[in-house]
């Protein structure tokens, strides 16, 4: 995918909720492909020049770890959250 | 779905030269970016100019100079940091070398680890840290990287310091290795460094600074490489030798023909054990020149007489460890010697008054020995990394040392018991 793509597709994903910028997106873009996490090939249009990332296989392999990281923390913190009576929420 | 004319992309484009962006990645991205953006709004009915508003305010909104500088040390820390430590290990290594060097010149203890250490590290880490900080700021500049000359360059270098570690340690395989990395410079290194220095023509000077360094390290190399012993002190030192010899002889045969006139079974045993040893050091010395180099077979005659000047090789000092300390195949000799000597000692002191221990055992002795910063043993003092010649001398000069406590003990001997002759 190209940078524009990613801003599209996660907007689309999020209803509209997360609206990634430029400056939040491509120097993740940059450095991620720098640590060799993801690569990226130039296509031309026209006058103008694309670029398309996509994942390497170690960057597969750190993507699959962040998620699992995340679902973790997300259980976590839903378990503390719902706990039962002891919580005296007035 | 919209398409931007080549008029309008030249306005975006123009708008975002305007931001002054250096890194064109990022330039190429944001314009591409942009169009998509501008295009999406037009799909939406909105025309190009308004569209282009709405996107060239957001683009003053987004500091877009900040975000080149993010992205830019993101993706240049882990760079950064080698070349900062390229940087400090560059100061500390040659600085320990130097150190080290002053050590040794002042015979202060610590000289040879200082050295080594420094050494090491140049050769081990500095080295390849260079070549990869070199290689990238190629990259950078968006340049080819000449493989091939990083690739030889680290070769060559690391060979060379590592022939230059064992020079300075003594270590076996020294001259291999600066050897292999002298030829490796010159047929290798040095052409391929030559053809990339006329291509790249930016950096001549550069270029041509680390040709001519390169070619006094190889002068420096070749100097080390022939600091075996001057001829001079080999030559002296040959003298010397075959003085020793004489004067053994000549001692040795005043001895006997005092003892013609004169013994007792105490006398003829020390003039027997003296013989004994004799014998023992001069087939040490024959072994040593034999295992020096076949050549020196003509210098040994019958009964094992040495002629030194038939002899060669001098300065060789295998042949010298080899016969006196051994290896896989056979036994060093120079155990059995030391202990010759001491049994011979100790009979000589014996069979003497006291007046003559201290000279006994000053001549024979064969404790340790001071040698810098650190004690060796009397093999290792006179025989390890020894010449040839310096071997035969130790060797000569104890037929010498032995032949005159001969005489001495024989007198004292004749003043304790005057009464017996022929």
């Amino acid at each position: 995918m190209y940078g524009y793509e990613i801003t599209q597709e996660v907007e689309r994903l999020t209803e509209g909720k997360v609206q990634l910028s430029w400056g939040a997106l491509y120097p993740a873009l940059h450095k991620l492909e720098s640590d060799h996490l993801i690569t990226s090939e130039e296509e031309s249009i026209g006058k103008r020049v694309r670029k398309y990332y996509r994942l390497t296989e170690s960057g597969t392999n750190a993507a699959k770890e962040k998620i699992r990281e995340f679902i973790d923390f997300v259980t976590i913190m839903g378990r503390v959250l719902d706990t039962g009576p002891s919580l005296n929420l007035a | 779905m919209a398409e931007l004319s080549d008029k309008e992309l030249q306005i975006l484009s123009e708008e975002i030269d305007k931001q002054g962006l250096t890194y064109t990645q990022l330039q190429k991205e944001l314009l591409d970016h942009l169009c998509c953006d501008i295009e999406a709004k037009m799909d939406e009915g909105i025309e190009f100019l308004k569209a282009f508003e709405e996107v060239s305010q957001k683009l003053e909104n987004d500091r877009i100079q900040q975000i080149q500088e993010e992205t830019l040390l993101l993706i240049n820390q882990k760079y950064r940091m080698m070349k900062k430590f390229m940087y400090i290990l560059g100061t500390i290594a040659p600085s320990l070398m130097i150190l080290g060097a002053i050590f040794k010149f002042q015979h202060w203890p610590g000289a040879s680890i200082l050295i080594s250490l420094g050494t090491a590290l140049l050769a081990v880490i500095y080295l390849p840290v260079f070549a990869m900080v070199s290689i990238r700021d190629t990259r950078k500049k968006g340049k080819k990287v000449n493989k091939a000359l990083y690739v030889t360059g680290v070769i060559t270098g690391f060979i060379f310091l590592i022939g230059i570690l064992f020079k300075i340690m003594h270590w076996p395989g020294a001259n291999v290795a600066l050897t292999f990395s002298v030829l490796l410079t010159v047929a290798i290194f040095v052409p391929i460094l030559v053809t990339h220095a006329i291509r790249d023509k930016e950096n001549q000077l550069q270029n041509f600074s680390v040709l001519i360094f390169i070619l006094a390290m190889m002068a420096v190399n070749i100097m080390v490489f022939a600091l075996k012993v001057s001829k001079n002190v080999l030559s002296s030192m040959v003298v010397t030798a075959m003085d020793n010899m004489t004067t053994a002889q000549m001692i040795g045969s005043n001895n006997t023909l005092w003892l013609e006139n004169f013994s007792n079974d105490e006398a003829d045993l020390i003039a027997e054990k003296t013989q004994n040893l004799d014998q023992l050091l001069q087939l040490t010395m024959v072994d040593i020149l034999k295992a020096t180099h076949e050549d020196n077979h003509s210098a040994v005659a019958t009964g094992n007489s040495i002629d030194l000047k038939k002899a060669g090789y001098f300065d060789a000092h295998h042949g010298t460890e080899l016969v006196i300390f051994g290896d896989e195949n056979h036994p060093g000799k120079g155990e059995a010697l030391l202990s010759a000597m001491e049994e011979h000692r100790n009979l000589l002191k014996s069979h003497s008054g006291n007046e003559l221990d201290k000279t006994i055992d000053r001549l024979l002795y064969t404790g340790e020995l001071d040698r810098h910063d650190y004690k060796v043993t009397w093999l290792e003092f006179h025989f390890y990394h020894a010449p040839m010649i310096s071997a035969l001398n130790t060797l000569s000069s104890l037929q010498q040392k032995i032949h005159y406590l001969e005489g001495e003990v024989l007198k004292g001997i004749r003043a304790e018991k005057p009464e017996i002759t022929e």
